[in-house]
C-alpha cells in the first residue's frame, strides 16, 4: 500500500508569524464558546505574545489569568473569580503547576475535572478559551483527557528559542547551598519562582535535547528551597523525583544527595523510621564510591534522628564520627552543624558547660562564613542551655536574636522553635499569659508546615494556659 | 456577507464540541455499514411491545454517537408508541465518582421532568420518599400547589455537586441508611404510574429511557471495588485506564441484574473498548441487543487509497448542511484537492473532520481553502499523536496496517486502549456480504503520517 511521506519532521519547522496570525484569527472569529489549547514552552515568551495579541485586538476583551499555584479544578476557579462574563476571550497561563511532567498523571486532579467538565465549560462560558501551555502538559491532557482534547477547535504551535534552557538551568543553581539558607524569604520564593519556570520550560524540550544532569540538579535545587521554607510535602516530591532520574542514569552521587535529602524532610515531619531508612541507604552509597562529604552528612543526620528519638548517647557517637570527616575535608559549614548537634546531645544529658563550648565553636563559625541559618540555630541553641541552666534572662536574649535571624531569612520551622522557646523561659519567669501568646504563635506555623512539634507546643499550651 | 464575515460564520457552524442538531443531522447509514441503527431499533421495539428490553449502544469517541441518539429519539417519538426519555448523564455524574444511585436518581427526576414538560402529571412526591428525601439536599424548591415538581433539572446537576463537595456523600449517605427502601423501587414506581397515564391520557403505550454519556463514567462505585480485594486497591493505585476498564466492567456486567432491573425500555450506551474486550459476556447478558455505531467508511477495507463513494458523500453532506444560509457553496469554501484531503484524513471520524474545517478556516486570509492549509490542519492532529501514542503501540499499529482482512486480536488491551484514543478506527462492511468479519479497523490516517508509524511499518517489512 502507498503511504505519503510522513510529516513529523516539519513539526520542528514553526512559523511563529503565521501561527500568530492564527491566533489572532481564531479570537476575532470565535462567537461562542471554543477551545484551543496554545503551545508555548517559555513563560516570558508566551506572555510577550499575549501582550501583542492585546495589541493587536484592541477592543476585544480579553481577560488573561496566570495561576501561579497547583488547582486541581480550572471550571470552578474561572466560576470563583467570575471570568468569562463580558469577555470575548479567556486566556489561561500557568496551569503547568497543575500538571506534573513525572510519568504518573493518570491521577491528575486537574485533568480529571478538565475531562469530565468538557461540557460544563460550554455551558459556563460563552467566548473562546485558550490555555497556554508548555508541550510536555499538553500531551498529559491528550493521554489523559481524551474527551476533553477532542473537542478543541485547534492548537497553535510556538516555537522555542535556542536552547538555553540547560545552560540557564546549570547557570542558576550553581549558587551556594550556603548562599541560598541564607537568603530573606521573599528571594527564596523569587528564586523558586525561576527554577520552576526553568523546570517547566525543560519539560517541554525535545527527549535529545534534554540533559538528566541538569533535570536533577535543578530538582535537588528545588527540593532545598522548599524545605528551607519548612513546604516539605513540596520537598519531598522533588527529592523523589531527582532521586528517581539519578537512580535510572545511574548517578550515585546525586542519588546519594536526593536520599539525605528525603531523609532530612521526613525527620523534619516526624516520620523518625522513614528518615533512618534513608539516610541508611544514603550512607551505604557514600561508602561505596567514597564520597565523603555524602558520608558525613549521613552520619550527622542518623545523628540527629537518634537525638529526636531521645538516645543522646548515640547521637553524640554518630555527630563525632561526623565531625572527624567534616573537619578532615574542610567543610566547615558542616563542621558548624555536627557542633551544634553535639551541643544539644550535651545538653540533653545535663552536660551544660560542654554543650556551651561547642555551641559557641559553631556560633563563631557560622558567623566566620556568614551561614544566617547556622546562626540562628546556634543562638536558639545557646538559649536553650541557658535555660536549662536556669539563666532565663540570658536564654531569652538568645531567642530573640535568633528569631529575628529566622523571620529574616524565611525560616518559618526556625521562627516556631525561637517563638516556643522563647515562651518557655517567659513561663519559668512567671510570666504565663506571655508565654501561652508566644507558644499559640508558634503553634500556628507548626501546624502550618505540619511539624510534629505542633503536638509538643499544643500540649503545653492544653496544660497551661486558659483557653 | 463580505468574505470575512462568510469565513466567521462558516468557521462558528462547524463546532467540534456539540452534537449534532436536527439541522446539523446526517444520517450516513450506508457509509456506516448496513447498520441502520435507528431502523434497527425501532423494528426491534415494535416487535417488543409487550417486554422490556435493555440495549448497548457503542461507538467511538466524537463518532456522532450522541446526534445519533438524539436522532433516535425524534424518530421513535414520531414513528412509534413510545415516548423517548433522552438523557445525558454527564449533567448529573461525576464521572470520577458514580454509584448505581446517581444513574437512578437521575432516571428519575428526568423522567418525570420530561414526561410533565408534554403532558399533565400529578407526580406525588410524598410516596417517594427516598427521592423527596434527596432532593431535599439541594433546597430551595418551592412546591406550587399540589402538582408543582419541585425542583428543575439545574437543581441537581452536578454544579450543584462541585461546589458542594459534601453533598453526594450527605445524599449516599441518606440513601443507604434505610435499607428497606431502594431507588431502583421508586424508579420503577414512577416509570409504573407514568406508563398507566401514557395509555389512559396520550397516543403514547411505553417509555424508553436513552441513558446517553454512561460510557464516560471512569470510577463506578470506587470504594466497594476497592474493598472486594488487594488486587483491586493496586488498581486503584495504577493506572487510570485499567480503572476505568474495572469500572465499566464492574457497572455494566456485574450489575447488569440491576440495571436490566429497571422495568421499561432502557438504551444504555458503552465505551467500545469495553464492548471489544468483553463482547461475549456483554451479548450473554444483553442478548442481541448491542449495537455499534461505526465510522463512516470513507475508503475499502485495506485499500487506504481507493475511495468509498458513499462514505464520501455522506461526509459532504455533513459539511454542505453546515454550510447552508452562508450564502457560499462548497466549492467556494474549498478548492477540490484541500477538500479531498479533509475526507481523507478524517477517516471518517466526523469530529475531527469538523475540527479540520476550523482550523483551515483560521489558516487563510481569503476563501477558498488551498491544499497547504489542508494539510496544516492534519499536521496538529498528527503532531498530537505522534506525541501521544505510547511507544510500544507504534508495533501492534504497523501489524494491523498489514494484516490481511484488517482485523485485530479480539481482547487485547492495548488495541482497546487504541480504540479509545482512535489511534484505530472500526468500521462495517455492508457492501461485501459475503464476508462473515463485517466488522474491520484501519489505523487513524493521521497516524500514517508519523514516522514512528512508517518506521515501524518498515521493520515488519522483508525488505528486498
Amino acid at each position: 500500500m502507498q503511504i505519503e511521506p510522513a510529516i513529523s519532521e516539519e513539526f520542528e519547522q514553526y512559523d511563529d508569524e503565521k501561527e500568530f496570525r492564527r491566533l489572532i484569527r481564531a479570537v476575532k472569529f470565535s462567537q461562542k464558546h471554543f477551545l484551543y489549547f496554545v503551545c508555548c514552552n517559555q513563560v516570558p515568551k508566551q506572555d510577550a505574545l499575549i501582550a501583542d495579541a492585546k495589541k493587536k485586538l484592541k477592543g476585544v476583551k480579553i481577560r488573561v489569568i496566570k495561576f501561579k499555584k497547583p488547582i486541581t479544578d480550572l471550571l470552578g476557579e474561572l466560576q470563583k473569580k467570575t471570568i468569562g462574563k463580558g469577555c470575548e476571550a479567556v486566556f489561561v497561563q500557568g496551569l503547568e503547576y497543575s500538571i506534573s511532567s513525572d510519568a504518573q498523571g493518570a491521577e491528575n486532579a486537574l485533568i480529571h475535572n478538565l475531562n469530565i467538565s468538557r461540557d460544563s465549560f460550554k455551558k459556563y462560558l460563552s467566548c473562546p478559551l485558550f490555555l497556554w501551555l508548555p508541550e510536555y502538559a499538553i500531551v498529559k491532557i491528550t493521554r489523559h483527557a481524551p474527551d476533553f482534547f477532542s473537542v478543541r477547535s485547534g492548537t497553535f504551535y510556538f516555537s522555542n528559542p535556542p536552547e538555553r534552557v540547560v545552560e540557564q538551568i546549570f547557570q542558576s543553581v550553581s549558587s551556594s547551598y550556603l548562599e541560598s539558607l541564607s537568603l530573606p524569604l521573599a528571594e527564596k520564593l523569587k528564586q523558586i519562582e525561576t527554577l520552576e519556570n526553568l523546570l517547566a520550560e525543560y519539560r517541554g524540550l525535545h527527549r535529545e535535547k534534554r540533559d538528566k544532569q541538569a533535570e536533577i540538579r535543578l530538582l535537588l535545587e528545588l527540593a532545598g528551597f522548599f524545605d528551607f521554607i519548612s513546604e516539605y510535602r513540596k520537598a519531598i516530591e522533588y527529592y523523589e523525583q531527582s532521586l528517581a532520574i539519578s537512580s535510572e542514569i545511574g548517578n550515585q552521587f546525586s542519588e546519594g544527595k536526593s536520599l539525605n535529602g528525603l531523609g532530612s524532610t521526613y525527620l523534619n515531619l516526624g516520620e523518625y523510621r522513614k528518615a533512618m531508612e534513608y539516610y541508611d541507604q544514603a550512607l551505604k552509597i557514600a561508602h561505596e564510591i567514597g564520597a565523603r562529604q555524602g558520608e558525613s552528612t549521613s552520619l550527622g543526620n542518623l545523628g540527629i534522628t537518634y537525638f529526636r528519638l531521645k538516645n543522646y548517647r548515640k547521637a553524640v557517637e554518630y555527630h563525632e564520627q561526623a565531625l572527624v570527616i567534616s573537619r578532615e575535608i574542610g567543610n566547615r559549614q558542616v563542621e558548624g552543624s555536627n557542633l551544634n548537634s553535639l551541643g544539644n546531645a550535651y545538653d540533653s544529658l545535663g552536660e551544660y558547660q560542654k554543650a556551651i563550648g561547642y555551641h559557641e565553636q559553631s556560633l563563631t563559625i557560622a558567623r566566620e562564613i556568614e551561614n544566617r541559618q547556622g546562626e540562628g540555630e546556634s543562638l536558639n541553641n545557646l538559649g536553650i542551655v541557658c535555660a536549662s541552666s536556669g539563666e532565663y534572662q540570658k536564654a531569652i536574649d538568645y531567642h530573640e536574636q535568633s528569631l529575628a535571624i529566622s523571620r529574616e531569612i524565611g525560616n518559618r520551622s526556625g521562627e516556631g522553635i525561637s517563638l516556643s522557646n522563647l515562651g518557655l523561659a517567659y513561663y519559668r519567669l512567671g510570666e504565663r499569659e506571655k508565654a501561652c501568646g508566644l507558644w499559640k504563635e508558634a503553634l500556628s506555623i507548626f501546624e502550618a508546615i505540619e511539624s510534629p512539634t505542633a503536638n509538643v507546643v499544643r500540649q503545653w499550651i492544653k496544660e497551661n494556659c486558659k483557653s | 456577507m463580505t468574505d470575512e464575515e462568510k469565513q466567521k460564520a462558516i468557521f462558528n457552524a462547524f463546532e467540534p464540541n456539540v452534537p449534532a442538531t436536527r439541522y446539523f443531522y446526517a444520517d450516513c447509514k450506508e457509509a456506516r455499514g448496513d447498520s441502520n441503527l435507528v431502523k434497527k431499533i425501532i423494528k426491534r421495539l415494535r416487535n417488543a411491545e409487550n417486554t422490556n428490553l435493555h440495549y448497548l449502544f457503542t461507538g467511538h469517541l466524537g463518532c456522532g454517537k450522541s446526534s445519533e441518539l438524539l436522532h433516535l429519539a425524534k424518530i421513535i417519538k414520531e414513528k412509534t408508541t413510545f415516548f423517548p426519555i433522552y438523557i445525558d448523564f454527564e449533567k448529573y455524574l461525576d464521572v470520577q465518582d458514580t454509584t448505581l444511585e446517581d444513574i437512578f436518581l437521575g432516571m428519575i427526576s428526568e423522567v418525570v421532568r420530561q414526561y410533565k414538560d408534554k403532558f399533565e402529571f400529578n407526580f406525588k412526591i410524598e410516596n417517594y420518599t427516598l427521592f423527596k428525601q434527596v432532593i431535599g439536599f439541594f433546597g430551595d424548591f418551592s412546591v406550587k400547589g399540589e402538582i408543582g415538581l419541585p425542583f428543575d433539572i439545574a437543581k441537581l446537576n452536578i454544579e450543584k455537586l462541585r461546589q458542594n463537595p459534601n453533598l453526594r456523600q450527605q445524599i449516599r449517605e441518606a440513601i443507604n441508611k434505610d435499607a428497606r427502601k431502594s431507588l431502583l423501587g421508586e424508579l420503577n414506581l414512577i416509570i409504573f404510574e407514568i406508563e398507566k397515564n401514557l395509555k389512559q391520557d396520550t397516543e403514547f403505550t411505553k417509555l424508553i429511557i436513552i441513558a446517553d454519556s454512561l460510557e464516560k463514567i471512569k470510577r463506578f462505585e470506587k470504594d466497594r471495588i476497592l474493598k472486594e480485594s488487594e488486587k483491586d486497591r493496586m488498581l486503584k493505585e495504577g493506572e487510570n485506564a485499567e480503572d476505568e476498564t474495572a469500572s465499566q466492567k464492574y457497572l455494566f456486567l456485574d450489575k447488569e441484574e440491576q440495571l436490566a432491573g429497571i422495568v421499561t425500555n432502557v438504551i444504555y450506551t458503552v465505551p467500545l473498548f469495553l464492548y471489544r474486550s468483553y463482547g461475549k459476556q456483554l451479548t450473554e447478558a444483553y442478548g442481541k441487543n448491542v449495537f455499534v455505531l461505526p465510522m463512516v467508511k470513507i475508503h475499502k477495507r485495506g485499500k487506504f487509497d481507493e475511495p468509498f463513494e458513499i462514505g464520501r458523500k455522506e461526509l459532504i453532506e455533513i459539511i454542505n448542511l453546515r454550510l447552508k444560509n452562508k450564502e457560499t457553496l462548497i466549492n467556494d469554501v474549498f478548492e477540490p484537492d484541500a477538500l479531498e484531503y479533509l475526507l481523507k484524513y478524517s477517516g471518517g471520524h466526523i469530529r475531527s473532520l469538523i475540527r479540520f474545517v476550523q482550523e483551515a478556516l483560521l489558516e487563510v486570509d481569503e476563501l477558498p481553502i488551498n491544499f497547504a492549509s489542508a494539510r496544516k490542519s492534519v499536521r496538529e492532529e498528527v503532531r498530537s499523536f505522534a506525541a501521544s501514542v505510547r511507544e510500544n503501540y507504534w508495533e501492534k499499529l504497523a501489524k494491523l496496517e498489514l494484516s490481511a482482512n484488517q482485523q485485530i486480536e479480539n481482547g487485547d488491551e492495548d488495541y482497546s486502549k487504541m480504540l479509545e484514543s482512535l489511534a484505530i478506527l472500526e468500521y462495517v462492511n455492508g457492501d461485501d456480504e459475503e464476508r462473515d468479519d463485517n466488522v474491520w479497523y484501519a489505523v487513524n490516517p493521521s497516524i500514517r503520517l508519523t514516522i514512528k508509524f512508517q518506521e515501524a511499518l518498515k521493520k515488519l517489512t522483508p525488505s528486498e
